[in-house]
């Protein structure tokens, strides 16, 4: 069992788990859970909160592993049950840094081509989340998170933080432009 | 942090062996999706209907050929709108938003477009129950007492009057004016004189009007009076008396 399940897609497992394989659960845990906690650490400071809430997440996927529809991606959908875990651990900590509804989806907007593509200068912009990320809001901080660093595409951003794929464009793009006033201003008080 | 990692899943998979965590059945979801299904399509339902009934009301009490008379009519048509009701569609409209945003096909779309298209729906589906006897039939009903539930809401909002505007099918003409049936069931004498304007050109038996001026009794003193048709309103519905089963 060991040499089989670790190459096999996370949507296999999951087909498994569901058919009544619970042991295999663990796989699952192993696979996400460093990508899930680094996440969160981006939003939660302390680590016992942390671990509360990863264990509380990996609770809830096992809960809900029955809605999980096979055919589509696991990935979006973990990340999905994390993202919901997090607005409610923020907001056991009344800090409301992900607010419910915002004006940015209601209106579509027109992304450029360059906009879709991945950005010449990921790199730069990973070293540069790494300074600045935590200066902007969490509104534009997650899909950056999503994007940059769990390599996520829009679509599936889109699934996860339910809102409109032209909506995780512009907050991607307004959030990398925050970074880059943060760091610049940041440079400036350092120089 | 390995030692972390080991806890978590630790923890995780003992509860699941003690049985201190169950997965939900497939049934669960199932049921869920189902009911989410259903409360879109109840509550747009529901928004369809308010929106045909006040249509229907419009009509009934003639505000909907008001901005034949310009200005005025439209302050009036404005003002005499039933704002609660139209709060109530909006409200459904939203709660239905919420509701189907659980859908990917809605959610990856922004928002603007779903509340335009849930608009639509309930606006000219609203327009087509409109065209249908149901109002007029659940109106009679309420009027004649056999409506036990609605009756009340049918009856105070069914047919709302305006002050000083009338609307009715002429059924007699006089020297000094005609006699109007309203949708209410009532009849009036209209007197008319020298400082009655006229719109719409000549009046004839079983035309549609609609009459701006004072009521005292069962006679109005016409200051305005404008011969109409219903294809005139600001959204055209189906001729007046024949749809109205109230009338004698």
């Amino acid at each position: 069992m060991e040499s089989k399940w670790p190459d096999e897609k996370d949507e296999e497992i999951a087909k498994h788990i569901q058919a009544g394989e619970t042991d295999l659960f663990s796989y699952l845990i192993n696979r996400y859970e460093a990508k899930i906690s680094r996440y969160a650490r981006k939003f939660l400071s302390d680590s016992d909160d942390i671990n509360d809430v990863l264990q509380e997440i990996f609770i809830k996927v096992y809960i809900n592993i029955n809605s999980f529809d096979v055919s589509r991606k696991f990935s979006p959908w973990i990340y999905r049950i994390a993202h919901n875990e997090l607005v409610n651990a923020l907001r056991k900590k009344k800090k409301n840094v992900l607010p419910i509804l915002n004006l940015d989806v209601f209106l579509p907007y027109n992304l450029s081509k360059d906009g879709l593509e991945k950005d010449n200068n990921i790199r730069d912009i990973k070293k540069m989340a790494e300074t600045c990320l935590d200066g902007i809001d969490a509104k534009y901080r997650e899909p950056i998170i999503l994007f940059y660093f769990d390599e996520l595409s829009y679509k599936e951003i889109s699934e996860i933080l339910q809102i409109p794929v032209s909506t995780v464009g512009i907050r991607i793009k307004r959030g990398r432009e925050k970074m880059k006033q943060i760091c610049i201003k940041n440079e400036k008080i350092i120089s | 942090m390995n030692e972390e990692k080991h806890t978590i899943s630790e923890n995780v998979i003992s509860k699941i062996e003690k049985g201190q965590i169950k997965m939900r059945p497939r049934f669960y979801f199932l049921l869920k999706l189902t009911l989410l299904i259903i409360g879109v399509i109840f509550l747009t339902l529901i928004a369809l209907f308010l929106v045909s009934f006040i249509l229907f009301s419009l009509r009934q009490n003639g505000s909907f050929f008001l901005p034949n008379f310009g200005f005025p009519g439209i302050r009036i048509l404005f003002f005499s709108l039933p704002w609660l009701l139209i709060l109530g569609v909006i409200i459904l409209i939203v709660t239905s938003e919420i509701f189907a945003k659980h859908f990917s096909f809605v959610y990856q779309r922004p928002m603007l477009y779903s509340i335009i298209a849930m608009a639509i729906i309930v606006v000219f589906g609203g327009i087509a129950l409109d065209f249908t006897p149901l109002h007029s039939n659940l109106l009679l009903n309420a009027q004649n007492g056999n409506l036990p539930i609605a009756g009340g809401f049918y009856r105070h909002l069914g047919a709302p009057r305006i002050p000083d505007v009338f609307y009715g099918s002429i059924s007699e003409i006089a020297e000094n004016g005609f006699k109007i049936d309203t949708p209410q069931a009532e009849t009036f004498n209209v007197i008319t004189n020298e400082k009655t304007r006229f719109f719409g050109g000549i009046l004839e038996e079983e035309d549609s009007v609609i009459i701006m001026g004072k009521r005292n009794g069962q006679t109005i003193e016409a200051r305005d009076v404008r011969k109409i048709d219903e294809a005139q309103g600001f959204i055209p519905g189906p001729k007046f008396p024949k749809r109205h089963p109230i009338m004698k």
